[in-house]
């Protein structure tokens, strides 16, 4: 018979890892492959996903009851130093995430708590579900570090231009193209927010349901594949059709007909290819809408979400 | 007597064995020419070849000698696949073996280390990066957690040193580091490593950063005399650093910090606390360059941390987004230039600079030049760190200057670039560029007196999804909106006047190599592509896929040729 004395002697004693194992119970389950993935490209290559990723995403957890145990102690004992989403509270208490960062089996949250100052009357066991409730919200960090996501995720007000300056602007630059009674008719409605309203009418895309929609993308080479190109020989033979590939040795036409038209560029009498981008209308808006306080950026947008 | 002696040295660890032969330190000083010593060639950071038999006369006689599409990266517990998994036809997996695409010959050993299981690792194809060394008609080269060393004849691998990772972030690696016959490489778990280049055997492993704490480690070593400098990425905003290890045994020589790590340190007050400068990020993930005569070590900084939000003060955040001399033997800054200042759009500032002797306001000057993620590009005296040029890149930089690509810039009186708060990542969203360019290396030939650099050309909405006063942490707290690109060129940079003397549309950028052959090669049209330098007038290409890492060049067996690794092969071009 192990007596309950003798189990925090050998906890103390450095045996965590069994302590940890009582504590526990049963892990709760799969983990990895939950996060957010991370940002493509970067410094030394950034990218990849949680499988495989660090120690704080691919650990098993506590069981539910344990995290929740420790959630609840961290919020009565720690949260007003360290805050409820564990990035401090300056002045009165460090970020919890980041120092916790290399703690394996709670190691360095008790040996934290045991010396903290004003003391903080834990028993190892609490220490220890504290340190799962911890290790649970490391497990929720976003790609390259970020911090997990707040569930009192502010209120971002947008709209801070000038509507009837954006009436302004849009009549004299936007009009030629676009009309309030036809294709902009009420289009705010068609957003669920200022953001994704935004995103839409500089990005020339179609709106998108809970928002954020991003532009087109485009762009690349020879002003984008995909979009549509028209070579001329040198005899004066035009050909049309989607571009496929434009460089310096070879242009690739997808003709009307599903015809792959093949135009050599580095021969003698190459043609002239011309390419339509789809972009080029919004990309010159862009370019004249830029100011150095976005003033245009957000005035227009002020005055797009009045017309609901 | 003559026994004790036996006995005495076997009981001395090899390590310990004073190294000769193989690749002289001093050779790696020594201008880019028969060898390919470093990340960049030579330790200037030039990537300008001396080698002259291919020339804008002979480059369309470029034809393949060897294709080696055998070189595979490892998982499992011994590299040659998954455990319990089926053994595949033809020797599956394993660390490759085959030659010339015939196969024959015996597979290669794999000598198999790291502290993971191998189930983090990803067999498939090799994805080859960073510099690739030749040195001794061998070529050795590296993907992330794997490296090879191939017989430059045939392509034949003849050995595969596989690392079982514990995972983090692994995508790419910038190479390799060569002394006498010791090959040393990064791990992304965070550990050094020392091989023989013989055997591909293990000599020793050193931890170099905290893989818990998220560290990730990806540079290339750079061997400079008796020292391995290496550096070390960060996911979060742990203290960001470089360090110098001894060759022979790993042992930490001295360690850098990118920011202040103690109350009254330098640039301390640049920041908005201690606390601030210690999480304040900077990590170096693309080797620097190294000035002989000066002794003198320059690289750059990355971006400080929070990446994107407040909680770093309204400073400069020194030394983040810089580029650092340093005295390499006492590890100590003697200078910095500020290339990205206060970043908030996680620009890095890690670009290899590239230094050169050269005239400059009628004189002959010892130069640094770069160009920098922001898209700017410098010129300092690398002697001194004076300012000598600025000028601005990109046909949509707006984040410090109004966007036309001539206006005027926005320079403090160091003649570095100061932001435009407004074009900070906000709320209400801010129309700003993104990256001009990143870390594929750029070129410098003293034949036509010009920088090639890649640009790229994108503007899009940033916003502020996280405004809390302490910041964020890593790459927290923004998010993206509407964007639109236009399309990316080589630039050819007047050096003297920082103006663009002639760009070049490409499809993208993995780094260039110029010579003084008149030739510079890239990464284009889906496959390996010769310009002539000067002019950027398209002489030969070759449809072998998107190349991987640059291309280099070097001399085999009295002939000049040219190396390109894409994402299915290693290709080796000879002339006709």
């Amino acid at each position: 018979m192990i007596s309950k004395k003798s189990l925090i002697t050998g906890c103390m004693a450095g045996l965590v890892l069994t302590c940890l194992a009582i504590a526990q119970g049963p892990p709760a389950g799969g983990r990895g492959g939950s996060g957010a993935a991370r940002a493509a490209g970067g410094r030394g290559g950034g990218g990849g996903g949680r499988a495989g990723g660090f120690t704080q995403y691919t650990r098993p957890l506590a069981s539910a009851d344990v995290i929740a145990r420790g959630k609840a102690l961290y919020d009565s004992n720690c949260s007003s130093c360290h805050a409820t989403d564990l990035r401090g509270v300056p002045g009165k208490g460090i970020n919890i995430l980041r120092q916790t960062l290399a703690d394996k089996q709670g190691e360095l949250v008790t040996a934290q708590i045991k010396k903290h100052n004003p003391t903080i009357n834990f028993s190892d066991p609490d220490s220890l579900a504290t340190a799962e409730y911890i290790h649970s919200v490391l497990a929720r960090m976003g790609g390259q570090g970020s911090p997990p996501r707040s569930d009192e995720t502010p209120e971002l007000n947008i709209l801070v231009g000038n509507a009837k300056d954006g009436e302004a602007y849009f009549a004299k630059n936007c009009t030629s193209c676009h009309s309030l009674t036809g294709d902009m008719k009420g289009i705010a409605s068609k957003y669920a927010d200022a953001r994704a309203l935004q995103n839409g009418w500089v990005g020339g895309t179609l709106p998108i349901a809970g928002g954020g929609g991003r532009g087109p993308g485009g762009g690349g080479r020879g002003g984008g594949a995909g979009g549509q190109a028209t070579v001329t020989m040198p005899n004066g033979t035009k050909f049309e059709g989607r571009l496929v590939r434009k460089d310096d040795f070879l242009v690739i036409l997808t003709l009307a007909d599903g015809t792959r038209k093949v135009f050599p560029m580095d021969v003698a009498g190459a043609p002239k290819v011309d390419v339509v981008d789809p972009q080029a209308a919004h990309k010159k808006m862009v370019l004249a809408l830029d100011d150095p306080d976005n003033k245009n950026l957000h005035d227009v947008t002020a005055y797009l979400w009045t017309l609901k | 007597m003559k026994k004790t002696i036996l006995l005495s040295l076997l009981a001395v660890p090899a390590m310990l064995v004073a190294q000769t032969g193989g690749l002289d330190p001093a050779d790696i000083n020594k201008p880019l020419a028969d060898q390919w010593t470093s990340y960049s060639g030579d330790m200037s950071g030039k990537r300008y070849s001396s080698l002259k038999q291919i020339n804008t006369s002979t480059v369309k006689n470029l034809s393949l000698k060897w294709l080696q599409t055998g070189i595979t990266s490892g998982c499992g517990p011994t590299g040659t696949g998954p455990a319990n998994a089926a053994p595949a036809a033809g020797g599956g997996f394993g660390g490759g073996g085959g030659r010339g695409g015939g196969g024959g010959g015996a597979a290669a050993p794999i000598i198999v280390s790291g502290f993971g299981t191998g189930d983090a690792n990803n067999c498939g194809p090799a994805r080859i990066g960073g510099g690739i060394l030749f040195v001794d008609n061998t070529i050795y080269a590296s993907a992330p957690d794997n490296v090879w060393a191939i017989d430059a004849r045939d392509g034949t691998v003849l050995w595969h040193y596989y690392w079982k990772s514990r995972g983090g972030t692994s995508l790419q690696t910038r190479g390799i580091g060569m002394w006498h016959n010791y090959i040393f490489f990064e791990l992304h778990d965070d550990w050094a490593v020392c091989i023989d280049a013989k055997t591909g055997k293990e000599v020793w492993k050193k931890e170099i950063s905290n893989f818990d704490q998220q560290y990730f480690s990806s540079n290339a070593p750079m061997v400079v005399g008796n020292h391995i400098i290496i550096g070390t990425g960060n996911d979060t905003d742990q203290p960001a650093y470089i360090k110098s290890l001894d060759p022979e045994t790993g042992s930490e020589q001295w360690r850098l910090y990118s920011t202040a790590q103690n109350a009254g340190e330098p640039g301390v007050d640049t920041w908005a606390s201690l606390d601030a400068a210690r999480h304040g990020g900077g990590t170096s993930w693309i080797p620097g360059s190294y000035d002989p005569d000066t002794h003198l070590y320059l690289f750059g900084t990355g971006n400080p941390t929070p990446a994107y939000t407040g909680g770093r003060g309204d400073g400069d955040n020194l030394y983040t987004g810089c580029l650092l001399a340093v005295n390499v033997d006492t590890g100590k800054m003697v200078w910095y230039f500020g290339t990205s200042l206060h970043d908030t759009h996680d620009w890095d500032s890690t670009q290899t600079p590239i230094l050169a002797d050269a005239m400059f306001g009628g004189r002959m000057r010892k130069l640094v030049m770069m160009a920098t993620r922001n898209g700017y590009f410098y010129v300092l005296d690398r002697v001194t760190g004076e300012h000598l040029i600025t000028s601005k890149l990109g046909l949509v930089n707006n984040y410090a200057s109004a966007i036309a690509p001539d206006s005027p810039l926005h320079l403090n009186k160091r003649g570095e670039v100061q932001r435009n708060p407004n074009k900070d990542a906000l709320i209400a969203g801010s129309l700003v560029n993104n990256d001009v360019l990143n870390y594929p290396p750029a070129t410098f030939s003293p034949d036509s007196g010009l920088f090639y650099v890649h640009e790229q050309n994108n503007l899009r909405l940033y916003y502020l999804m996280d405004p809390d006063p302490r910041g964020s942490m890593g790459l927290g707290g923004t998010g993206g909106g509407a964007s639109f690109s236009w399309p990316t060129y080589i630039d050819a940079i007047d050096y003297t006047t920082g103006k663009i003397k002639w760009k070049h549309e490409v499809s993208g950028s993995v780094g260039l190599l110029s010579t003084a052959g008149g030739v510079m090669f890239l990464s284009d049209a889906g496959g390996l592509v010769a310009w002539e330098a000067k002019t950027g007038t398209p002489l030969w290409h070759t449809q072998i896929g998107a190349l991987s890492a640059p291309p280099e060049t070097f001399m085999l067996d009295g002939k000049q040729v040219v190396l390109a690794a894409t994402g299915t092969g290693m290709f080796l071009f000879q002339l006709n």
